[in-house]
């Protein structure tokens, strides 16, 4: 059994907690976004970072991006991982985030897998639209430094057309950052520029 | 502009013909050391230090753009494509770190052939920064060769890549005559 309360730092969330957050995301620019540090408890963090050491990476090269990927957790025979997987898909974490986000989201329904971006590698511009997305999230198990490179960076944008990269964020340990899904959410990784690895777990909730 | 003479050979061009009209699945040459040495320095200096502007949207491509068109005699090349030619205009580009040009379906439609003329002295492929064409399944590769004049045959399917050009470039840019002619 993989609860909210085995894995989260909260286990539940007061309603005026909710609203905190559900306006701090509506108000992030230049579209809403919502970056949650210390997400997971240390030793939770750490066990998912080693267990997702242990996964096959595989390099994914095309126009748009080059970065190494494992499989959806979906299909891991890691058991941490697909605990991870159904605790972030389950009711109990599906709920509040549909509160903060005004979303419905499909239950037991997620793309996750972990990527790997070292030296040279980016995901250039794209807005993440595609099938039933309704939310991009991103959990750091990395940190880099602003001289490492790896940035998430977004776009502000004029008629729906990406223009100037308007904030940057570096990557960081146990953080968990998301934003809806919409045809102004575009971002990019920027190029990492040293050897330090740039390790994530990312994917999408999806609606109905 | 002066030609290597080998390219004006009546041989040469019949085998390049041959070559260019039975390769099936993206049709395309890529001519070494085209250019006399002298006419390719000449090329090099008016085209590697001109002013450029930056051009950016950033869902399809990074570069900058030379001022204006270079018309070049490449009525040789008529026999081999199956057209008659003569002075086309050439528009120079310039790609640097962070620069890149992604597939989309604007570059689609524009049947007819590119030609390419690529200026770059000192290229690694390890900077990015490779050129492709793709059409279906096929994909060609065009690695940077100075002094290299590259023709592909475009169909409605066609489209053009380049891959972003990473930081161990530093300050190496990529210099590229590009011209585009329309099937009649």
């Amino acid at each position: 059994m993989s609860t909210v309360s085995q894995w989260l730092n909260f286990s539940s969330l007061h309603p005026s907690i909710l609203k905190t957050l559900q306006i701090k995301l509506h108000k992030k620019k230049p579209f809403p976004h919502l970056i949650i540090p210390h997400f997971l408890p240390e030793e939770k963090a750490l066990s998912l970072l080693q267990a997702l050491t242990q996964e096959h990476f595989e390099l994914k090269e095309s126009d748009l991006f080059t970065l190494y990927q494992t499989k959806d957790f979906i299909s891991s025979k890691n058991k941490i991982l697909r605990q991870f997987r159904s605790m972030l898909c389950s009711t109990e974490f599906l709920s509040p985030l549909e509160a903060i986000t005004n979303l419905k989201l499909k239950i037991h329904t997620l793309d996750i897998a972990g990527t790997i971006y070292t030296d040279t590698n980016y995901l250039l511009p794209h807005d993440d639209q595609l099938d039933n997305r309704k939310i991009a999230f991103i959990y750091y198990l990395s940190t880099l430094k602003k001289s490492d490179g790896g940035a998430l960076a977004f776009y502000q944008s004029k008629n729906h057309e990406p223009t100037t990269i308007v904030k940057r964020t570096q990557p960081t340990f146990n953080t968990f950052l998301l934003f809806p899904v919409t045809s102004t959410s575009f971002h990019q990784v920027e190029e990492v520029l040293t050897n330090t690895q740039r390790i994530a777990i990312s994917g999408w909730f999806h609606g109905n | 502009m002066e030609i290597n003479p080998i390219y004006v050979k009546e041989e040469t061009i019949t085998k390049l013909k041959q070559l260019f009209q039975t390769d099936k699945d993206i049709p395309h040459l890529q001519l070494h050391q085209f250019f006399t040495p002298n006419s390719f320095q000449l090329l090099q200096k008016q085209f590697l230090n001109q002013k450029y502007s930056s051009h950016k949207k950033p869902l399809l491509f990074s570069y900058s753009i030379g001022k204006s068109p270079h018309l070049i005699d490449l009525s040789v090349l008529s026999s081999i494509i199956k057209q008659k030619i003569s002075q086309i205009p050439f528009k120079s580009y310039q790609f640097q770190h962070k620069e890149y040009i992604l597939r989309n379906d604007k570059t689609k439609k524009s049947v007819g052939i590119d030609l390419i003329i690529d200026l770059t002295p000192h290229w690694s492929d390890s900077y990015g920064g490779v050129l492709s064409y793709t059409q279906g399944k096929h994909t060609i590769i065009l690695p940077s060769h100075p002094n290299s004049l590259t023709l592909i045959k475009k169909n409605q399917h066609t489209q053009k890549y380049l891959t972003y050009i990473n930081h161990y470039a530093k300050k190496h840019k990529r210099t590229l005559l590009v011209a585009s002619i329309h099937r009649k």
